[in-house]
């Protein structure tokens, strides 16, 4: 797997824990991402930079949601299994 | 979803036995199970993937119902269906480990302790000793498949949650769970008060080794806290404990669809994967609608972040339930407010790192 620079490293987490945290910023990226990001262009990469943000985004809501699904999971605080 | 209620251990602290779930004999035919994997992907289309956590009982008794499944997954599209699996590790043949590897299964595997600890509640129906199998299917399952696996250990009276972890530390595992059994209080097993007081403190013990890990910039290997420090991270209430009758449905060996699998059916039932798929996801959200906090939750300072407590659990152990759920809130908004100033390092309780 390719090694992404710390400074690539940085900005993807601070667009995750943005998309993540404010809401009408991650409607925006999924929608617009160039209004969203202030660009008149994006990249191959930085378009795959953006799904991958928005992907993220969604498994940690996944995951937040799931808090007893994974519990029967496989790390729910029920302790059943 | 439990392909069976049948299981070829006989744990003395068996949760399941202990509720009387299922009528014991009814296992999934091979043909009801591909029909499951169709319900689903019928039912749950506006959702990306499934994933397909097999219980009981012990699953791998039921091999044909697991084998249909897992082909039947396999004409999906890719990625439709993911598949976990709770199991002692106690008689798995090679079909089970092409099973677990065809499927990529996660793993969660039972180990309390050492032999001692572990054997003397773990045994088979005619007394027989597990924990040496338990150690062999690991090694099986480690050499012999790509599964991630967590080990689930079970605390005590006599075995503490500190006492667990090492253990489950010691092991070649990827994640650990180490809870406290859920019996009514006074059953044997069952935490002394202060064995109940220490369980706690080991908690805030298991918090300050998370945040030991976030600072290394480690994913940690105990993850209790890692959904309620995230939802902290993103903000907003948790509107129910979890996702059960609307992105968590329980199947029943014959094909009975519950809010979740340890509900009590004559409750809460939803209606069968041979039934019309919306039927039953209509059900659920009617099921899930009518779901109530109990008074006391409402003025309880960690309501939002447990959003009522599980459904399955709180008639049995209730008010105990209640205090463990507490602390680990607690311990959660402990390892939050350590990075409030510095999220970043919180993304790797997401796998962001």
């Amino acid at each position: 797997m390719e090694k992404k620079s710390p400074a690539y490293t940085k900005r993807q987490k601070d667009l995750i824990l943005r998309a993540l945290t404010d809401v009408e910023f991650r409607r925006l990226l999924a929608s617009d991402p160039l209004r969203a990001l202030g660009k008149s262009s994006l990249t191959p990469e930085g378009r795959k930079q953006v799904e991958l943000v928005l992907a993220t985004v969604k498994e940690v809501e996944a995951k937040i949601t799931n808090l007893a699904d994974q519990l029967l999971c496989l790390n729910g605080p029920c302790g059943i299994c | 979803m439990a392909t069976t209620w049948e299981c070829n251990l006989a744990c003395s602290y068996c949760f399941v036995r202990g509720q009387g779930l299922g009528a014991p004999g009814v296992r999934m035919t091979p043909g009801l199970a591909a029909r499951v994997v169709d319900a689903l992907d019928e039912g749950l289309a506006h959702v990306e993937s499934v994933c397909l956590h097999l219980y009981g009982g012990e699953p791998l008794t039921n091999l044909p119902a697991m084998r249909a499944m897992v082909e039947r997954a396999g004409i999906k599209r890719p990625g439709r269906f993911r598949f976990a699996i709770t199991t002692n590790g106690v008689a798995a043949g090679r079909e089970a480990f092409d099973l677990l590897e065809a499927g990529r299964f996660q793993v969660v595997l039972s180990i309390d302790g050492p032999a001692e600890v572990h054997d003397e509640c773990r045994r088979t129906p005619d007394g027989r000793p597990t924990h040496a199998a338990v150690l062999r299917f690991l090694e099986t399952l480690r050499t012999r498949t790509r599964c991630p696996v967590r080990g689930s250990a079970v605390v005590r009276s006599g075995w503490s949650l500190a006492q667990a972890d090492a253990y489950l530390r010691s092991l070649p595992i990827d994640l650990i769970k180490a809870q406290a059994v859920r019996l009514p209080p006074g059953s044997p097993y069952a935490l002394t008060p202060a064995e109940r007081l220490q369980y706690l403190a080991d908690l805030e013990e298991a918090g300050r080794r998370v945040i030991a890990d976030l600072e290394a910039g480690r994913p940690p290997r105990d993850d209790r806290f890692s959904s309620r420090v995230l939802q902290l991270l993103r903000g907003g209430a948790r509107a129910a404990f979890c996702g059960a009758g609307v992105t968590a449905f329980g199947i029943a060996p014959d094909g009975t669809v519950l809010p979740c699998v340890l509900v009590d059916p004559r409750r809460a039932r939803l209606g069968h994967v041979a039934g019309a798929p919306g039927e039953w996801v209509e059900a659920g959200l009617r099921w899930r609608s009518a779901q109530r906090p109990q008074p006391r939750c409402l003025s309880c300072s960690a309501f939002p972040l447990c959003g009522g407590g599980c459904p399955a659990v709180l008639p049995v152990c209730g008010d105990d339930e209640c205090e463990l759920v507490r602390k680990n809130c607690e311990v959660a908004r402990a390892v939050f407010e350590r990075f409030r100033a510095a999220p970043h390092a919180l993304l790797a309780l997401a796998g962001v790192v």
